[in-house]
């Protein structure tokens, strides 16, 4: 567990002890990437505000659900994950999210590629991936998380996760390569 | 247009100030399973103890009467352990995993009453009607596995799945063997055409039963 979660943590047990300002406290700390990872799950639709209350409200009515000994912000992810996919909604949508070349909302761009094209190109890549690459490979390098715990927020294996992110990153390096060939 | 992250909605603070009781922090799964052994337990004992040992049990010797008792015990405990996992977000198991161990339990009850026929083949008699000690034996089974599953569901109310129907069906079939387990050991039919048919005619619709159940709780406006 990292320093970053270790504080999470506590916050999260003042949290389940009654505590206000611990609740501000983990709202302040994750809400502004958790948005963008819904965002990016409902693609870029302004549903993702929604969803990003409706997550905190989860949490709030389940916050006696979280065990001290989880990381926080995995599980806090998870459960927007799932409350994404609980969402009749945002289900609809995500027929289209799986329809690839869909826009994709701002992201940040993995730094291992943010030489080989411009953040829109690399974007419009990310976008024209397959969604389960684009989304282990986005877990990974924009929001920080290990394989194990992808794994566990996806109900995959840690293997079968990173194998997803290497082949989105091995995708995105080949759609990269040929929209240099083709030129602007 | 965006709504600024770093503030939450007035709704939502007010639903969070509105109840902010202190809560007890959930147990880990594998202890969340462990505490509803006694659960377990109880319901297998109680079937005994309604139905009476089958005459034939000491054919079946302790390992295949007792033995494979406890086992399908284990075999539902492990279930549930993994729907808890299952309803826990970031803490999946990968989908081959439970696909395999709820083939791999349901499997393993077809051949404990394969065995049990092998070790001692009773039919049923001829005076007696087959369709309707099946029914009895489905429908029996059904009802008694629908109480554990409604006490596991309510055990599993804070369920924050994905796929809550899976979860529902993990937790059903749970049920299902559990009461299968002592329902092996009380009917006097062996033969496989009732014991696969009846018998896990009630493992089947505790599992659908499950994971209706446990969909329904999670649409639940409010659910927690």
């Amino acid at each position: 567990m990292g320093e970053d979660d270790e504080a999470l943590r506590i916050l999260m047990v003042e949290y389940q002890g009654g505590s206000l300002e611990a609740f501000h406290g983990i709202y302040a700390n994750l809400a502004p990437a958790l948005q963008r990872y819904l965002r990016y799950l409902v693609r870029g639709s302004d549903a993702a505000d929604d969803l990003l209350q409706e997550t905190f409200l989860h949490l709030h009515r389940s916050r006696a659900a979280y065990n001290p000994a989880y990381a926080v912000k995995p599980w806090v992810f998870g459960l927007a994950r799932n409350v994404f996919l609980m969402n009749r909604r945002a289900v609809r949508r995500w027929t289209a999210v799986h329809s690839p070349g869909g826009d994709l909302p701002e992201v940040q761009v993995p730094p291992e590629v943010d030489r080989l094209g411009t953040a829109d190109e690399i974007r419009r890549c990310i976008g024209g991936l397959a969604a389960d690459q684009a989304e282990a490979l986005l877990l990974h390098h924009e929001w920080g998380f290990t394989f194990d715990e992808i794994a566990g927020m996806l109900g995959a294996s840690a293997v079968a996760v990173r194998a997803r992110a290497s082949r989105g990153m091995a995708g995105l390096r080949d759609a990269l390569n040929q929209l240099k060939r083709v030129g602007p | 247009m965006i709504q600024n992250p770093s503030r939450p909605s007035e709704e939502l603070l007010a639903a969070v100030t509105r109840d902010l009781r202190p809560v007890r922090p959930s147990p880990l799964p594998s202890r969340q399973a462990f505490r509803l052994i006694p659960l377990a337990l109880l319901a297998a004992l109680a079937v005994l103890a309604v139905m009476g040992i089958r005459r034939d049990a000491v054919v079946l010797g302790p390992l295949g009467a007792w033995g494979f008792w406890i086992t399908q015990l284990a075999a539902g405990v492990g279930l549930i352990w993994i729907a808890v996992r299952e309803s826990t977000p970031a803490h999946r198991l990968p989908q081959s995993v439970v696909s395999a161990a709820l083939a791999a339990a349901l499997l393993m009850v077809a051949g404990v009453a394969l065995w049990t026929f092998a070790a001692s083949p009773t039919v049923v008699p001829s005076r007696l009607s087959a369709w309707r000690i099946g029914l009895f034996c489905g429908v029996g089974g059904t009802l008694a596995g629908t109480l554990l599953v409604l006490l596991i569901a309510r055990f599993l109310g804070r369920s924050l799945a994905a796929r809550p129907a899976l979860a529902g069906a993990l937790a059903g079939a749970s049920a299902g063997i559990i009461v299968n387990a002592s329902w092996r050991l009380a009917c006097p039919i062996s033969s496989p055409a009732h014991s696969l048919t009846a018998h896990g005619a009630a493992v089947v619709a505790t599992t659908l039963l499950g994971a209706c159940l446990v969909s329904w709780m999670a649409r639940r406006p409010g659910r927690s």
